[in-house]
């Protein structure tokens, strides 16, 4: 017995995905209302809330941009910030660095302004002693200036408080016992981990989202009781699992990256489900391109995260994003060479062969212009203008000497290999040989690449998952619930010094798992450490073997010899006769919801597929020739397309080029092969 | 002044190219070089030890071709400007290019060939295909030491007093390390176990460009890649050339100073004349140019060469994906003997700190709009060091500092940042400093007051005090703290670079320069980093903005009486408004 729903609110759409033991897959659209995001959500559940399928569900899964958009849009509470006597300007002093080699670069301003920035007089050394008390008057001192300043929510990040949080606990009681009722955020909440700036930033970041994030959470609850909806509400959170409503309400800055983690947990599925050791989750749409790679069926993440340039110290699906899309310009540059973006065309006036007055040539356009998009009938009763998109690339192509075909083809390459060029890094840098790696595309324009990307990158193959379309929505589903933790513990790396990094363990499972799970089966823990060579400074994070009540299993040797392995994969080296330190332990508990069958109900039509082609250009044959055209609807599991071949669906378009074969797995993707080179 | 005139030019166009110019393989090809010198940047940080390399980013990579012309460089200026020379000195050192195999690295630290001081080692590995080079694969970094009177001294009067000079040999031999060298680099460093781990970053950092360079072949073959890296050397000089000729013809003029010789006290000034012609540029140091002197601020050739061509770029708007056609249209004339082209054994540990990119830019400033007023100058560095407790192994700890950068002519400046020269490093966190060595840091704030008033104001500069909590060494260096950044168009110039000793006796002392001070335990060390000048008169700020500033505590009432008297806020009601 399964029933569950998940729903993505984008940027333009809000998708809907259901899944129903009676009826099987069902997926609506809706139009995304960004001044309050519960209507869309309310309007697409609608589409299935009259059959009852809402109301049996015991699940629901979401993933919204509540949080991120408070940050991109600095609107959230208005804040005050307390820090330690000495360090008012950790916000804005940042790291120093410059963004870019520019004359007159500058980063954006602090989300606290000085004068709602004070300190208190204490002091917390490195190793958790009390150097200095907490001078009690200068927290009063500083609520009367947040009160003559109408601060909503006080963020307190004092130095040390990793090590010791004593001083942040007495500050939050006084603010209280003197009356304060907003929000507060203390640091060592957020993160027990050392660096300022960035556990500043976090807890800053924490308290700016929490009345945007709880209003918004309130709000929906009540349109779901509308809807006579009783089940439980999971939030996707930045490192790639669910979260609780609740832990959302306590920790709404987790929420940050809730919208693009949806493609890549899809991502993770498919991959876990074909058995693949390595993909790439590649996701194109409009104006951005995000890589994730997934090594044995988990997104890679990192230990920080980062928002419009403010870094959250979490864990983090390591999403890199380019500036390539489908409204990608192209232009000629300074020196006369082709360029394509990061510039885009956007929404409006999008690219010229929308017809919405766009005269810059895109990849859009490119892409129309050589046929790759079909006939162009797009969603939503789109036409493509394909003279519009050849005018608009003989623009930037007469002064070079290029017609519109060589232009478009030429504006393809380029940005096939940026993409190329971002996931090579993703993958190098952990030390993975990108050939090795199944491409996972989607998005709306990450299906037409994927036979390009192929080529580019070497690789085995790729998949286009089903609903392409709908896939963050999709990849909402199969998420676990999961709740994080970590802490910096530095120790050498000996069986003696061991003894605390179990403690530090004990610690945070207690802390995990003192609220209990709402939904899903037995708690599964999990737990890394970060280890290092005792000169060196940056870490890598090895997994840890434990017990099944958390125990920690590994001795110092192990520990070793598995850093050691590691490092030598990620470098190439390793330096011998170098002791180890540990620097942090991260624990987390997951917890699986139960699986949803993957496999799509066989929707072969009752009349066989209309034969229909069209002529595109072949990059493989480097020349025009005619490209089947298939409805994807019209395809079974276990059909198979051999290329060239285009594959329209109402959201995205497959280009196969020639020597590539499709064929429908019984997931409903398609898996891409290179027949031939 | 005797010695003769060098003239520098970046190496020409020297391919003709077999096919018709493809714009779209060389910008594949040129996004592609850059990002494999991003995989080797970050190769290199994630497993380096010293915090230069992991933490501050100090070190710069770069791909070159079989000429020594570099390729592309993603940051690093003064390096990355400065590489090519490097690499061409190492190859003639050891016989030439026939002399080279597949797997040879080389290593150089020779401040005469590279332009930088001896801990900035550059490493040098050539890539073959066959039997044919390609190019090279190089990094110059900063290590932590390399032997010397006191790690990063600033007072020698001779460059042997500096540490080992390394003058372009084999490191490995056709993959075979030679030992005897390794030995030889490991026995003159303060610290063998940081050396050693950031020698196998650095050449795991060269091995991923090697690596990335051979994808490129693969796909493309060697001709056409050659005939791409053509093209993307002329496109480099293109866009330079273009942005010369946006540059009104004329002769330009800037009178800089440093602030001593590190060993001394005197001011010495200099003289830098910039002649735009059509779309070259000619920057010529020759004018009553100082003689070489006798502490080691001397700036070696290439150096002098790479800090114009550093202002130059980043004049242009062109600074972040970088190569030698960028160059081409920069000529550089210094004159033997003088403080910008020395002879060995001269000292040059300080190199080109002092002058800095910013009077190559001052010349400039009244006909490129976006150049902005004086900054905090490139450096106030410290450097510390001590014995580790107990079995602890000997600690060292470099930090360089941000400061206040000049206002531009539409903004006020921005935050505390590095400045052009170092624009790719970060301060060390506040939490890991403490966490590593036996260092209080008792403060590190935005500095009041210390930005220039002008219609837009300077960046504000920084306060930075540091307590020893044990016995401890340090050498620190402050520049432009004579000669206080200058405003321009009527602003006011900001608050100068300072450093202060506090010692426990309650003694204080002013330094700019020290090297290898002894602190005792209670010593504090306060480090002041100036702030930006200001842009247009200060009577035409407007008023809210100066309200603005009184309220978020960048300006105390006492300055903004005397800065912007004119606007005195009290007068207008709208101010009042605008503080609460």
């Amino acid at each position: 017995m399964t029933h569950r729903f998940a729903v993505d609110v984008g940027g333009t759409f809000t998708d809907l995905v259901l899944y129903d033991d009676a009826v099987g897959w069902r997926v609506e659209k809706a139009s995304t209302t960004p001044a309050a995001p519960e209507q869309g959500v309310s309007d697409v559940l609608r589409h299935v809330a009259d059959e009852g399928l809402v109301a049996r569900s015991p699940l629901f899964l979401h993933g919204n941009t509540v949080a991120l958009n408070a940050l991109l849009e600095r609107d959230g509470a208005r804040l005050g910030l307390l820090a330690t006597r000495g360090f008012r300007d950790v916000l804005e002093i940042a790291h120093g660095d410059r963004g870019a080699i520019a004359l007159d670069w500058r980063p954006s301003p602090s989300l606290v302004p000085r004068r709602r920035r004070l300190v208190v007089t204490e002091r917390v050394a490195a190793d958790g002693s009390v150097l200095t008390p907490l001078v009690e008057a200068d927290v009063a001192d500083a609520l009367d200036t947040f009160r003559a300043a109408d601060v909503e929510a006080i963020a307190v990040a004092l130095l040390n408080a990793y090590a010791n949080p004593v001083h942040e606990l007495e500050v939050e009681r006084q603010l209280r016992a003197l009356g304060f009722d907003g929000e507060i955020s203390l640091s060592h909440r957020l993160s027990r981990e050392l660096r300022e700036y960035e556990r500043t930033s976090t807890t800053v970041v924490d308290a700016f989202v929490r009345p945007k994030v709880s209003g918004y959470l309130q709000r929906l609850g009540e349109r779901l009781e509308q809807i006579d909806f009783s089940g439980h509400t999971l939030l996707a959170s930045s490192s790639g699992g669910a979260m609780t409503v609740g832990d959302a309400r306590q920790r709404p800055f987790e929420t940050t990256q809730s919208g693009p983690v949806g493609g890549v947990a899809g991502a993770a599925r498919l991959a876990a489900d074909l058995g693949l050791e390595s993909a790439i989750a590649a996701d194109l749409g409009g104006t951005s391109f995000d890589a994730c790679l997934i090594t044995d069926g988990r997104p890679r993440l990192r230990h920080e995260g980062e928002v419009a340039g403010m870094p959250l110290q979490i864990p983090w699906v390591d999403i890199r994003s380019i500036g390539a899309g489908g409204g990608s310009l192209a232009y000629l540059d300074e020196g006369g060479l082709l360029r394509v973006g990061p510039q885009s065309a956007g929404a409006m006036p999008g690219p010229a062969c929308y017809g919405r007055g766009g005269s810059q040539p895109t990849v859009t356009d490119a892409a129309a212009a050589l046929g790759m998009l079909g006939r162009g009938k797009l969603a939503g009763g789109v036409a493509l203008d394909f003279a519009a998109a050849a005018a608009a690339l003989r623009t930037v192509g007469e002064p070079i000497g290029m017609d519109a075909e060589q232009l478009a083809q030429g504006v393809l390459e380029i940005v096939t290999a940026h993409m190329a060029d971002a996931l090579r890094e993703v993958t190098i840098e952990e030390g993975r040989d990108p050939r090795e790696a199944t491409l996972i595309a989607f998005g709306g324009a990450g299906p037409l690449f994927a036979t390009l990307l192929c080529d580019e990158l070497d690789l085995v193959g790729a998949i286009v998952p089903p609903l392409a379309g709908n896939f963050s929505a999709w990849g909402l589903m199969q998420q676990d619930v999961v709740r994080g933790a970590s802490r910096t513990v530095i120790a050498p790396l000996e069986d003696a010094a061991l003894a605390t990094v179990g403690s530090a363990l004990a610690e945070s499972f207690e802390e995990l798992l003192r609220d209990p799970f709402e939904e899903g089966g037995e708690p599964q823990l999990e737990a890394t450490v970060d280890l290092r060579y005792d000169s060196q400074s940056h870490t890598l994070t090895v997994p840890l073997q434990l017990a099944a009540d958390g125990g920690l299993r590994d001795d110092a040797g192990t520990l070793a010899s598995r850093f050691t392995e590691e490092h030598r994969r990620a470098f190439g080296h390793v330096l011998d006769g170098e002791a180890m330190r540990v620097t942090a332990v991260r624990a987390s508990v997951r917890v699986p919801l139960p699986p949803v069958d993957l496999t799509v109900t066989d929707t072969r039509p009752a009349s066989a597929p209309p034969e229909d082609e069209t002529v595109a250009f072949s990059f493989r044959r480097g020349e025009r020739c005619a490209f089947r055209l298939v409805e994807r609807a019209h395809l079974a599991v276990g059909d198979r397309v051999a290329g060239p071949a285009i594959l329209t669906e109402p959201t995205t378009t497959t280009y196969l080029d020639a020597g590539f074969s499709a064929e429908v797995l019984p997931t409903g993707a398609l898996t891409i092969k290179a027949e031939e080179r | 002044m005797t010695g003769s005139i060098t003239e520098v030019r970046a190496a020409p166009a020297v391919r003709s190219i077999e096919r018709d110019v493809d714009p779209v393989t060389t910008e594949i090809v040129r996004q592609a070089l850059a990002s494999a010198t991003r995989q080797m940047d970050l190769t290199l940080s994630r497993s380096a030890c010293s915090q230069a390399m992991t933490e501050s980013s100090d070190f710069c990579s770069g791909l070159f071709d079989a000429d020594a012309r570099l390729l592309v460089a993603n940051r690093g200026a003064l390096f990355a400007l400065s590489m090519s020379f490097g690499v061409t000195a190492a190859v003639d050192a050891v016989g030439g290019r026939a002399s080279l195999r597949d797997g040879d690295v080389l290593v150089i630290n020779d401040g005469f060939l590279t332009g930088t001081h001896k801990n900035d080692i550059q490493i040098v590995c050539p890539l073959f295909v066959g039997e044919t080079l390609l190019g090279y694969s190089s990094v110059r970094a900063h290590f932590l030491d390399v032997g010397g009177k006191e790690p990063l001294a600033t007072d020698t009067t001779d460059f042997h007093q500096e540490g080992l000079t390394l003058p372009g040999v084999y490191l490995e031999r056709a993959g075979e390390r030679c030992d005897d060298l390794w030995r030889v680099l490991l026995s003159n460093t303060r610290y063998p176990r940081e050396m050693a781990g950031d020698f196998e970053a650095v050449m795991a950092g060269c091995r991923a460009g090697g690596r990335a360079m051979g994808r490129l072949v693969a796909r493309y073959g060697l001709d056409r890649l050659l005939d791409a890296t053509e093209h993307i050397l002329n496109h480099g000089e293109a866009s330079m050339r273009s942005f010369l000729r946006s540059v009104p013809d004329g002769e330009y003029r800037a009178d800089g100073a440093f602030d001593d010789d590190g060993i001394g006290d005197e001011l010495i000034p200099f003289t830098i004349d910039v002649s735009v012609q059509g779309d070259e540029v000619v920057v010529d140091l020759t004018h009553d140019a100082p003689p070489e002197q006798h502490g080691p601020v001397n700036c070696p050739l290439p150096v002098t060469v790479a800090i114009v061509r550093t202002a130059i770029v980043s004049a242009s708007g062109s600074a972040n994906l970088i190569n030698e056609g960028h160059m081409r249209p920069i000529v550089v004339r210094a004159r033997e003997g003088t403080m910008f082209h020395p002879r060995t054994p001269a000292p040059i540990n300080l190199y080109g700190w002092a002058f800095d990119i910013d009077f190559v830019l001052r010349a400039l400033s009244d006909v490129v709009p976006a150049i902005p007023a004086g900054g905090c100058g490139d450096i106030g560095a410290t450097m510390w060091w001590g014995e580790g407790d107990g079995d602890a192994a000997p600690w060292a700890m470099l930090e360089d500092h941000p400061g206040g950068q000049g206002a531009s002519r539409v903004a006020d400046g921005g935050p505390p940042t590095f400045p052009l020269v170092t624009a790719g490093m970060r301060k060390l966190p506040i939490e890991v400093w403490e966490a590593s060595a036996p260092i209080r840091v008792e403060s590190y704030e935005l500095a009041p007051d210390s930005a220039g008033a002008g219609r837009h104001r300077g960046g504000l500069g920084i306060d930075v005090t540091y307590r020893a909590l044990g016995d401890c060494r340090l050498t620190a260096i402050a520049e432009r703290s004579k000669l206080a950044p200058w405003g321009l168009d009527g602003g006011l110039p900001g608050r100068a670079n300072a450093i202060t000793i506090g010692y426990p006796d309650g003694r204080q002392e002013h330094l700019t320069k020290v090297s290898g001070l002894r602190l005792t335990e209670g010593t504090t060390v306060t480090v002041r980093m100036g702030g930006g000048g200001g842009y247009g008169p200060p009577s035409e700020r407007d008023p809210k903005r100066i309200a603005e500033d009184l309220a978020e505590g960048y300006l105390s009432e006492q300055a903004c009486m005397r800065d912007y008297a004119e606007q005195a806020p009290n007068a207008d009601p709208a101010l009042t408004e605008a503080k609460a």
